[in-house]
This record gives structure tokens, sequence and C-alpha cells, in this order.
């Protein structure tokens, strides 16, 4: 749960909105502790793997979609909204 | 013993080697008997309660909505289905692997999965919510809510080739 207090920091040092969606899609999509804690051991690692290989553009694309629906939004936090 | 298990393995014994070198291997033992007195419970409540979900759910309905057949529907509710979990790994890849015994189809557990990734209600309100505030919260959830059928879709067309 780390990951929100850097996305916000890196937020509040003038990344944009896509660049912090990509980064907290990345964590919770592609995040390699839970692939080898619990998706490997659970679902198998045919399974796992074949769904990290598919999800690796996502983060990127909605980083890219981030940016492109909502250009000119600050990350700020919750004093913001 | 899988592949995943032997890279566990690995990775515990040079975290070891590296608590050991720093006179803290016991603490560390401490640590670790503690978190897995916890977790124990905790994961075989979960285990047994997806076991019986998967057993409880009338098998035809699950194939109908979310197997094999159900192809692009079933990866939709799917994917919704996944966006509704509040519950973390622990209790959502008992439930999955549960529902694959049940007849769930691969496509379908990629979306529920991704889904449940993307966007799961626990951490959605819990962490983001608080720390990112609403302005940046519901951008993120619309700019991403169409990856968890699209990866279900991805995985329907790799099934297919």
């Amino acid at each position: 749960m780390t990951s929100f207090p850097v996305a916000l920091a890196i937020g509040g040092s003038g990344a944009d909105i896509g660049a912090v969606v990509a980064y907290i899609t990345a964590w919770s999509v592609l995040g390699v502790n839970r692939l080898i804690v619990w998706e490997m051991p659970f679902m198998g690692e045919d399974f796992a793997l074949m769904r990290e290989c598919i999800s690796l553009p996502i983060p990127i694309l909605a980083g890219l979609l981030a940016r492109w629906c909502f250009a000119g939004f600050v990350v700020e936090g919750r004093s913001e909204s | 013993m899988s592949a995943s298990l032997w890279l566990l393995w690995g990775l515990t014994a040079v975290l070891a080697v590296l608590a050991w070198r720093k006179g803290r291997l016991l603490e560390a033992g401490r640590i670790a008997v503690d978190l897995t007195r916890s977790i124990t419970i905790r994961l075989s409540v979960a285990v047994f309660a997806a076991g019986f979900m998967a057993q409880a759910l009338p098998e035809i309905w699950l194939s109908r909505w979310l197997g094999h057949e159900a192809g692009v529907s079933g990866i939709l509710l799917a994917s919704l289905l996944g966006m509704l979990i509040p519950a973390g790994p622990m209790v959502l890849f008992p439930i999955a692997v549960a529902l694959g015994h049940a007849g769930v189809g691969a496509p379908q557990l990629v979306a529920l999965i991704t889904g449940w990734s993307l966007i799961a209600p626990h951490r959605f309100f819990g962490w983001e919510l608080p720390f990112m505030g609403l302005g940046f919260s519901w951008r993120r959830a619309v700019a991403s809510i169409a990856f968890a059928p699209l990866a279900g879709l991805a995985a329907l067309v790799l099934q297919r080739i």
C-alpha cells in the first residue's frame, strides 16, 4: 500500500495524470510480488504468466487514455476533487 | 514442486541469508511465525468458503453465464464481478480457483482477476480515495475500467488461436 503515497509524491512533483495512472495501474495489475506469492501458486504458472503477458500493455494504455481524456488535471491528492 | 514454489523457496533462502548476516534471523523467524499463525487461519477459511461456494452455486448457471460457451458476455460479467469483490488476494484467488473447478473459462477468469486488480472496492475506497482524492480516483477508474474485459477478450483470442 506504499504505492499510493509514492503516486501522490510523483504527482506532487509534477508528474501528469497519465504517468500517475500508469504507475498505479502497473502496480495493481502487474505487481510481481502478488504474481509470485499468490497468483502462480493458486492459478498455476501457465495461467498466471499468460494473464501477466496479456496485461503488460494495460498500464501504458490506461495512462495514455487518462492523459488524452483528462489533460490538464493536476494530481494533488485529497485536497482537490 | 512447481516452478513458482522453487522461486519462492529460493527467494526465502536468499532473504534468510541476508537476515542472518545482519544478525536478525531469530527476530525474522519470530515475525514469520506470528504472520503464519494469523494468515493460516484466514486463508483456510477463505479456501473452504470458496470450495463450498463452487459446490453451492448451480453448475448450469455458472457454465451458462461464465463458462466457456458464455463468450464475450461471460467476460463482461466476470469483469464486473471482479470489480465487486471487496477482498484481498487471500480471498480472491481461492474464489478464482473454485470458479475454475466449477467450469468457469480461463478468459473469464482473466477478466475477473484483472477487474479485481484494476478496481477492487476495498482498495478503491480504503486506500485510493483517502490518499489520491475523488478527482483523481474516478478519473483513473474511468481510464482503466475497459481493460478488464479487453484482457479477457485477449485471452479468448489466444485460446482460439
